[in-house]
């Protein structure tokens, strides 16, 4: 069953969601809203995987952090993509703008919700988390960089400073 | 079977205080302590994170001066009392108080012991510095237009400058501030980030502590944190609270952080 997942900015936000009690007695969680607005395109921005358990799901981090200067936690948020469709969605294969074409071939956008939709889309994003910590971002980067999907020599010195202070690199003089 | 002359017997318990109340991890003052060591002894754990105190100021203050009458006639049940007040708050904050409200003890502490004079002295410096970080961190966290990057150097550099003075303001604003604020996201990553070995311990122990906070955002971004440090502490208490995490979004970022 193939799954939209999407990158979550606050993942504080969703904690706090996560309780019961938000939901509790008509109320919501109102600032998970603000994780529903995007910027740039002209939808909501997801990519779309085979699983939770997709390999795909790693490589998507890795080039989602790839422009980042410390390398953090990643926490995505997603649903099915059935759900979606139900739920009243167009769902479009656009072109992402990461430095790993096979990641951007993954990307999804979502018709931009109306107010019911998206705290329907918010409900059923709190069902489904995917998180992965500092140091497995940093393998996933490595696995990208040693795989080639992502291109060495557009790496910030930043990136690879952090991949040096998490022993996930030895630097060698040739 | 001989036994070295002198040599305890190895079954005598140590002494210990028998109601330590809860919130403190630091080890209590010495049952003769001078009241220069009363008055700078502070919990590990910072003070911002301290339950209130239970008694009033009254009661600490008279413990206080019963303490010091006490401790030269050798009647310990009276001083083990006074102390087990005493404990009940940060002895810093104590004094902050006899300070700020000008309470009529302090005047006979003062003339009671000259150590307190000097205690005194330097406890003003280190409030006066403190004032300051703390009006700094605010100026940076306030209402200026700066960008989260902006705001992580200043505070940083502010923690590299003043070090534990500076954790103590970090940990004072990071309480009060709403859980969900990115302001908090950034005051606990500069704890988990900052480049700077003098307050490693005085940083970790924050984040420990706000990892036990009652809001699951806080407890999401301190979990986050210490996944990033890593070290051996840092999974201890993260594994710690694994064990009774009931937010399952907590919980997820917990065990990917272990991971």
């Amino acid at each position: 069953m193939p799954i939209l997942v999407r990158r979550v900015n606050k993942p504080q936000v969703w904690a706090e969601a996560d309780e019961p009690s938000a939901w509790h007695d008509g109320s919501f969680p109102f600032a998970v809203l603000s994780e529903l607005v995007e910027l740039r395109g002209s939808g909501l921005s997801f990519y779309e995987i085979s699983s939770s358990q997709d390999y795909n799901l790693e490589r998507i981090a890795a080039a989602l952090k790839f422009t980042a200067k410390q390398i953090e936690s990643i926490e995505f948020r997603g649903l099915e993509l059935a759900r979606a469709q139900q739920l009243g969605f167009d769902v479009k294969a656009t072109a992402g703008d990461t430095k790993d074409l096979g990641v951007n071939g993954l990307h999804r956008e979502l018709s931009i919700p109306s107010g019911p939709q998206a705290v329907s889309l918010a409900r059923e994003m709190c069902k489904l988390q995917l998180a992965f910590g500092a140091h497995e971002v940093a393998n996933f980067l490595v696995n990208s960089l040693l795989n080639d999907y992502l291109p060495f020599k557009e790496m910030s010195k930043d990136l690879l400073h952090a991949l040096k202070q998490l022993d996930r690199v030895k630097l060698v003089r040739l | 079977m001989t036994t070295r002359l002198g040599a305890q017997p190895v079954t005598s318990a140590p002494y210990v205080f028998k109601r330590e109340p809860q919130g403190f991890s630091g080890q209590p003052p010495r049952s003769g302590a001078t009241i220069a060591d009363l008055i700078f002894f502070t919990p590990q754990s910072n003070s911002a994170v301290v339950p209130p105190a239970a008694r009033s100021l009254d009661e600490r203050l008279k413990a206080t001066y019963r303490l010091l009458r006490f401790r030269d006639s050798g009647d310990s049940s009276q001083e083990e009392a006074a102390h087990d007040i005493l404990y009940q708050t940060s002895q810093t904050t104590l004094l902050v108080e006899v300070k700020e409200f000008r309470y009529p003890f302090s005047a006979a502490l003062i003339k009671h012991d000259d150590e307190f004079v000097a205690a005194t002295k330097e406890t003003e410096h280190r409030l006066a510095r403190a004032r300051r970080v703390a009006a700094e961190l605010q100026q940076i966290c306030g209402p200026e237009d700066l960008s989260g990057e902006e705001e992580f150097a200043r505070v940083e550099l502010l923690v590299q400058r003043y070090g534990q003075i500076a954790i103590e303001a970090i940990a004072d604003l990071l309480f009060r501030l709403p859980t969900t604020s990115e302001l908090v996201s950034i005051l606990v990553l500069v704890l988990a980030r900052v480049q700077d070995e003098e307050t490693k311990k005085d940083r970790q122990a924050l984040l420990i502590s706000a990892l036990e906070s009652r809001h699951p955002s806080m407890r999401y971004l301190a979990a986050a944190a210490l996944g990033e440090i890593g070290d051996f502490a840092a999974r201890r208490a993260l594994n710690k609270r694994l064990d009774h995490e009931r937010n399952r979004s907590v919980a997820t970022i917990i065990r990917a952080s272990l991971r």
